[in-house]
């Protein structure tokens, strides 16, 4: 493929970029419209091309809407897309005297002659967001003669269907351009290839060869410029592989719908495949949307320094120098790209490869256990505020963080199910529970190690200061939400940030310690950037 | 034996990669939420970026008319250049759009606007100068059928409506 071929290719998926970005950048009120993990599902919803039953289900909403009135104002005068938003637009909006449409607990039904659908509240935000990306894509103009063709048409299940039909149509059209599906295919097989068709072969060393041989490459692909986007390259087809490992298995226990030979999987089974190889990513975008980001459990910089970590998920335990790699040098070759795009001369490039201000593999492993630390401390803390607001979801956040817990001096406090040997242990709820949350933090009932944690847990709360630490969870049924939700994910980093650092302890470096590995190192990404940047 | 299901997991992930990755300044696109605010709420404030926007992009010129169209109350068309004199009168359905100079300052001009119609309140004059941006102008005070705006006689918004070639919509 030519220079010129692939400049109009990454022209085509800038254009699909952009159209989505509008999703992310749409504010309201001065907040995001669309949480990150709304965003995450409508993108979902693309790439996997199982749009076809939301576009359905759009269509019937936007007939709904129509009888309240308008669409636009239904979609972009409610505020942010949140269920409970939509449900407060339905009340207000609904007076009764529109025909053929009934508020529900759950959702809004529409009534046509002889048919009926109810599009629930809690899909409403998905649908607003599918909606966003249709205007931004396929256009404003495109959609509303759609919707007018809706309006004009006596409601019925067939016709929806039809208008439906063809809005799918219109999208896939717009994909069929802008997706940049030849380009993946292409950066799939030469990363297949360079490893010969053996994925087990992959390792840091591999990796970091690849970059070097590909990045300065004539036909090299854009995506193999820096090491950055290389190693998540190389991320994303060991997840590939991994998902795909899973539904073959899944293949021999049970009948999945999909031919392995022939490479067809189907939409739903690509949706849920995409899910399992971005969990730890999905964990980061929980944080950052609601209800769980109403607790400042983690600021801006400590997501950011998350954020590669976390897009790794398990191949950092496979890969663990090449992610300490691009820790220490994407911010390097991120300033000699933004300096090469000021034009900036030979000398300032010079300057920049070998400035000394450069995180070292000792300090980015310093600042992961800094980002433990703080975790730990997060945890804990989320551990006191659910107590004081007697929540006894707080039991399965303790057992969660101290999975070791000695907890058999609760013995008096738990009730023994119904088990035939009577070994098996539960919690009851009510009384039994509150009684336990009451003698949390008397060592002589609970043991010295439960009562230190919760030491632990009242001195990290007491010394936190940040939103939604100080509030009274019983006042706030949002933030006690966050708490209950929010908790467990921060729990799973902080173990998953541990077994890293413990990996790296553990791992056999060539060069004999991590200070010799990172200056041997530092000449290859130096010397691969003078060549790449021209300072050679 | 994975090797096909592999690639088209990977596509997805690398076709969810591409969807978020970030989007120069100049190729970001106008979210039709702020349209929408532009267009019906006084108390939007467009930033610079929006506003170059809708200078520069006719897609979303057309998007903001076909969104005006559903609420408008009045569309005075571009006028024929039948002479060089400045516009100081339009005239369309039940509506009148003047501009009077000021008799206490002449370095004011009150824009006039009336309408015949009781019922009507409107809440936007967005007036199109073509090949040129659209202003917009919210009408706080409308009564008994009139309200007034007063501008500065150097106020582009007024340069605009002395042009022939410029639409005002009325919302």
């Amino acid at each position: 493929m030519g220079a010129e071929e692939l400049l109009l290719e990454s022209g085509k998926s800038a254009e699909l970029s952009a159209a989505f970005q509008c999703l992310s950048d749409c504010e309201v009120d001065g907040e995001p419209k669309y949480s990150p993990t709304l965003c995450r599902e409508v993108g979902k919803l693309i790439v996997c091309r199982t749009y076809a039953t939301p576009l359905m289900e759009l269509c019937h909403l936007i007939c709904a809407a129509q009888r309240l009135g308008s669409y636009e104002y239904f979609f972009w005068d409610c505020g942010p897309a949140r269920a409970a938003q939509f449900q407060a637009y339905c009340q207000k909006n609904h007076t009764g005297a529109q025909s053929g449409l009934v508020l529900e607990a759950t959702g809004l039904r529409i009534h046509g002659a002889q048919d009926t659908f109810c599009i629930q509240y809690s899909r409403m935000p998905l649908l607003c967001g599918l909606m966003e990306f249709l205007l931004s894509s396929i256009g404003y103009g495109e959609v509303d003669e759609i919707a007018k063709q809706l309006q004009a048409t006596p409601y019925s299940r067939k016709s929806v269907s039809l208008l439906a039909n063809e809005l799918s149509k219109k999208l896939y059209a717009f994909l069929k351009v802008h997706l940049p599906s030849a380009q993946s295919q292409r950066k799939f097989r030469r990363l297949v290839e360079f490893c010969q068709e053996d994925i087990t072969t992959i390792d840091d060393s591999m990796i970091l060869d690849f970059w070097c041989q590909e990045s300065t490459a004539q036909a090299s692909l854009a995506d193999f410029k820096t090491y950055e986007s290389v190693f998540l390259s190389f991320v994303r087809l060991l997840q590939a592989y991994d998902g795909a490992r899973d539904l073959d298995n899944l293949k021999k226990t049970r009948s999945i719908g999909y031919d392995g030979e022939a490479g067809e999987i189907s939409p739903d089974l690509l949706s849920e495949a995409l899910e399992s190889a971005d969990e730890t990513y999905c964990a980061l975008e929980r944080l950052k949307s609601p209800p769980i980001n109403q607790v400042k459990f983690l600021n801006k910089l400590e997501l950011n320094e998350l954020e590669l970590f976390l897009k790794s998920g398990a191949i950092a335990f496979r890969l663990p120098l090449s992610l300490l790699r691009a820790q220490s040098f994407t911010p390097l070759q991120n300033r000699l790209t933004q300096a090469l795009r000021r034009k900036a001369d030979k000398q300032e490039i010079k300057a920049i490869i070998s400035t000394d201000d450069i995180a070292s593999y000792s300090e980015n492993q310093i600042a992961f256990e800094k980002l433990s630390h703080h975790l730990e401390t997060i945890s804990h803390a989320a551990v006191q505020a659910l107590i004081e607001a007697r929540c006894l979801e707080v039991i399965n956040v303790l057992m969660r963080l101290k999975p070791a817990l000695d907890l058999s001096s609760l013995k008096p406090y738990l009730i023994p199910t119904d088990d035939q040997d009577g070994k098996a242990l539960t919690l009851a709820p009510g009384k039994i529970a509150e009684r336990f949350l009451n003698i949390l933090s008397d060592p002589e009932q609970v043991g010295e190690e439960l009562a230190a944690l919760m030491l632990r847990s009242q001195n990290a709360y007491k010394g936190l200061s940040r939103k939604g630490f100080k509030e009274d969870l019983s006042e706030h049924p949002v933030l006690r939400t966050a708490f209950i939700e929010g908790s467990p994910l921060l729990i799973d980093i902080l173990h998953d940030i541990q077994a890293y650092l413990e990996r790296l302890d553990s791992l056999e470096i060539t060069k004999s310690c991590w200070d010799n590995q990172f200056n041997s190192d530092r000449r290859v990404f130096a010397g691969q950037f003078e060549t790449l940047y021209g300072a050679a | 034996m994975t090797k096909g299901p592999a690639e088209d997991i990977f596509k997805a992930l690398d076709a969810l990669d591409h969807l978020e990755a970030p989007v120069a300044d100049n190729r970001k696109k106008v979210p039709f939420q702020s349209l929408f605010s532009y267009a019906t709420d006084p108390a939007f404030k467009p930033d610079e970026s929006f506003k170059l926007a809708l200078t520069t992009d006719l897609a979303l010129r057309r998007d903001l008319k076909r969104l005006l169209s559903k609420n408008l109350l009045c569309h005075m068309d571009k006028r024929a250049a039948a002479s060089s004199e400045e516009i100081t009168v339009r005239q369309e359905d039940s509506f009148t759009l003047r501009l009077i100079a000021s008799q206490s300052n002449p370095d004011h001009i009150y824009l006039m606007l009336s309408t015949e119609d009781p019922q009507a309140s409107p809440v936007f004059l967005f007036i199109e100068e073509d090949n040129g941006p659209v202003y917009r102008i919210a009408i706080g005070d409308f009564y008994d059928g009139d309200g007034q705006i007063l501008l500065d006689r150097q106020d582009p918004v007024i340069k605009a409506l002395q042009n022939h070639a410029t639409e005002v919509l009325i919302v």
